[in-house]
């Protein structure tokens, strides 16, 4: 474990001791704890999992500190009073033993995560076969296009779609379910751009379609290639970058 | 040499999915046991030194995969690694895992933060699918996982994932946050990892 890694671990401790301490019903003063957490995790390198997971404990724990100020508001007749059910039902926030009970699962829940990262990662180690292209890397042969060469493109559907008319209707088409039918559509292979987009394409459709695949480029989930001046354009799947 | 274990071998070579012991059964015209039986000894023969490949069971099914020490000299020739999931997304595939079926309102309460795009990218890898709607006001779409979901995971059943109700044990039975759905983890445990496929 690092430096950073023993830092993380201290503090989730000191936030644990504050935990405990509320759950008795202590008044703690969870600022130091939250200015901890903000040094050990406010650099860009930081592991944004442990800092979610400490960020979520911070805040129930003050939360909790809040809760603590209040006044106890006396139960109404015929109700249960402050240690029947959860609270969550008359929106007063979970009573201090489902509190607890929350917090816990939240950690046995972060401790399945980690072990099922652990199966995906070792899974991602064994290759079957077909799985993914086998390609030269993007960009070895073909050279990326600039963004105005592709809105030139963009103009020329543009034009095509231009002339029809269709009925003003809401189009339930979202620039993120048009990424993910590009994705489907290229299933990890290239395609042709115009393909992209349906012969009958609206308007609308098109600016969604060509949103979308500016989305997937600006994502680094495709590439846009083109072989010689005015020539096709392809449109190429890349592994994402923002996954490990 | 055991004659199905060329077959079996041609088998699991030309099949991009993981195929159960009795398909192959079905498909050599043998039965299960003697299938089993040449299933360990190509095993055993993959398992050597000289063989960059082996036999793996995941998702109730064999496959032939390469030996994960050659992982780097084979993501050389795919031009990258498979994509990870993101925190994001291997959250919400646990969430659905353990608490299938179920609605994203539910999952985004669990979270505390929306899970419209996470879960978006579990559908586009066919790691989560619509399993049908609650009857409630809305008919919110219930999700569930599926087949793709072990074998993205590297795993033979749901009795190899961890068991969210022995985590919690610890500190005694209790009502789980997270439900354990009938024949997930820690539904039916001694599973050894040895056993044979239901596949």
């Amino acid at each position: 474990m690092g430096r950073e890694g023993e830092e993380a671990s201290r503090l989730l401790e000191e936030i644990a001791l504050v935990e405990a301490r509320l759950e008795k019903g202590e008044r703690v003063p969870v600022g130091p704890i939250a200015r901890a957490a903000r040094d050990a995790f406010g650099r860009p390198e930081a592991d944004l999992e442990a800092a979610s997971l400490a960020l979520v404990r911070v805040a129930r724990a003050l939360e909790r500190a809040a809760r603590l100020d209040l006044p106890e508001a006396p139960p109404a007749d015929g109700e249960a009073g402050p240690e029947g059910g959860d609270g969550d039902e008359d929106g007063e926030g979970p009573s201090p033993d489902a509190w607890a009970e929350r917090l816990q699962e939240l950690e046995a829940f972060q401790e399945v995560v980690q072990a099922l990262r652990a199966f995906e990662r070792e899974a991602r180690r064994r290759f079957p076969r077909g799985q993914g292209p086998t390609r030269p890397p993007v960009g070895a042969s073909l050279p990326e296009l600039l963004p105005d060469e592709l809105v030139r493109a963009f103009e020329g559907v543009w034009r095509r779609a231009a002339g029809r008319r269709a009925t003003v209707a809401r189009d339930p088409v979202t620039v993120p379910e048009r990424m993910a039918e590009i994705l489907r559509l290229l299933d990890g292979r290239p395609a042709a751009f115009e393909r992209l987009f349906r012969d009958d394409a609206s308007r609308r459709e098109v600016i969604v379609t060509f949103l979308a695949l500016l989305e997937l480029v600006r994502a680094g989930r495709v590439a846009v290639v083109q072989e010689r001046p005015l020539g096709p354009i392809t449109v190429v799947p890349r592994s994402r970058p923002d996954v490990r | 040499m055991n004659p199905l274990l060329p077959m079996v071998e041609a088998l699991l070579f030309a099949s991009e999915e993981p195929v159960g012991a009795r398909r192959l059964a079905e498909l050599c015209g043998a039965d299960e046991p003697a299938v089993r039986e040449a299933l360990r000894a190509l095993e055993r023969a993959r398992a050597r030194p000289e063989s960059g490949i082996q036999l793996e069971l995941v998702a109730g099914g064999y496959r032939l995969v390469t030996k994960p020490e050659f992982a780097e000299l084979v993501a050389k020739l795919k031009g990258s690694r498979p994509p990870a999931l993101s925190p994001a997304a291997l959250e919400t595939l646990a969430i659905v895992l353990y608490r299938q079926p179920v609605t994203r309102a539910e999952i985004d309460e669990l979270r505390g933060v929306s899970s419209e795009s996470a879960l978006g990218t579990l559908l586009e890898r066919g790691l989560v699918r619509e399993v049908g709607r609650r009857k409630t006001a809305g008919r919110p779409v219930l999700y569930g996982t599926t087949k793709k979901t072990l074998v993205a995971l590297g795993v033979r059943d749901v009795r190899e994932l961890p068991d969210p109700g022995a985590l919690l044990s610890r500190e005694g039975p209790r009502q789980l946050y997270f439900r354990v759905p009938e024949g997930a983890p820690g539904q039916r445990r001694g599973h050894s990892p040895a056993a044979p496929p239901e596949a």
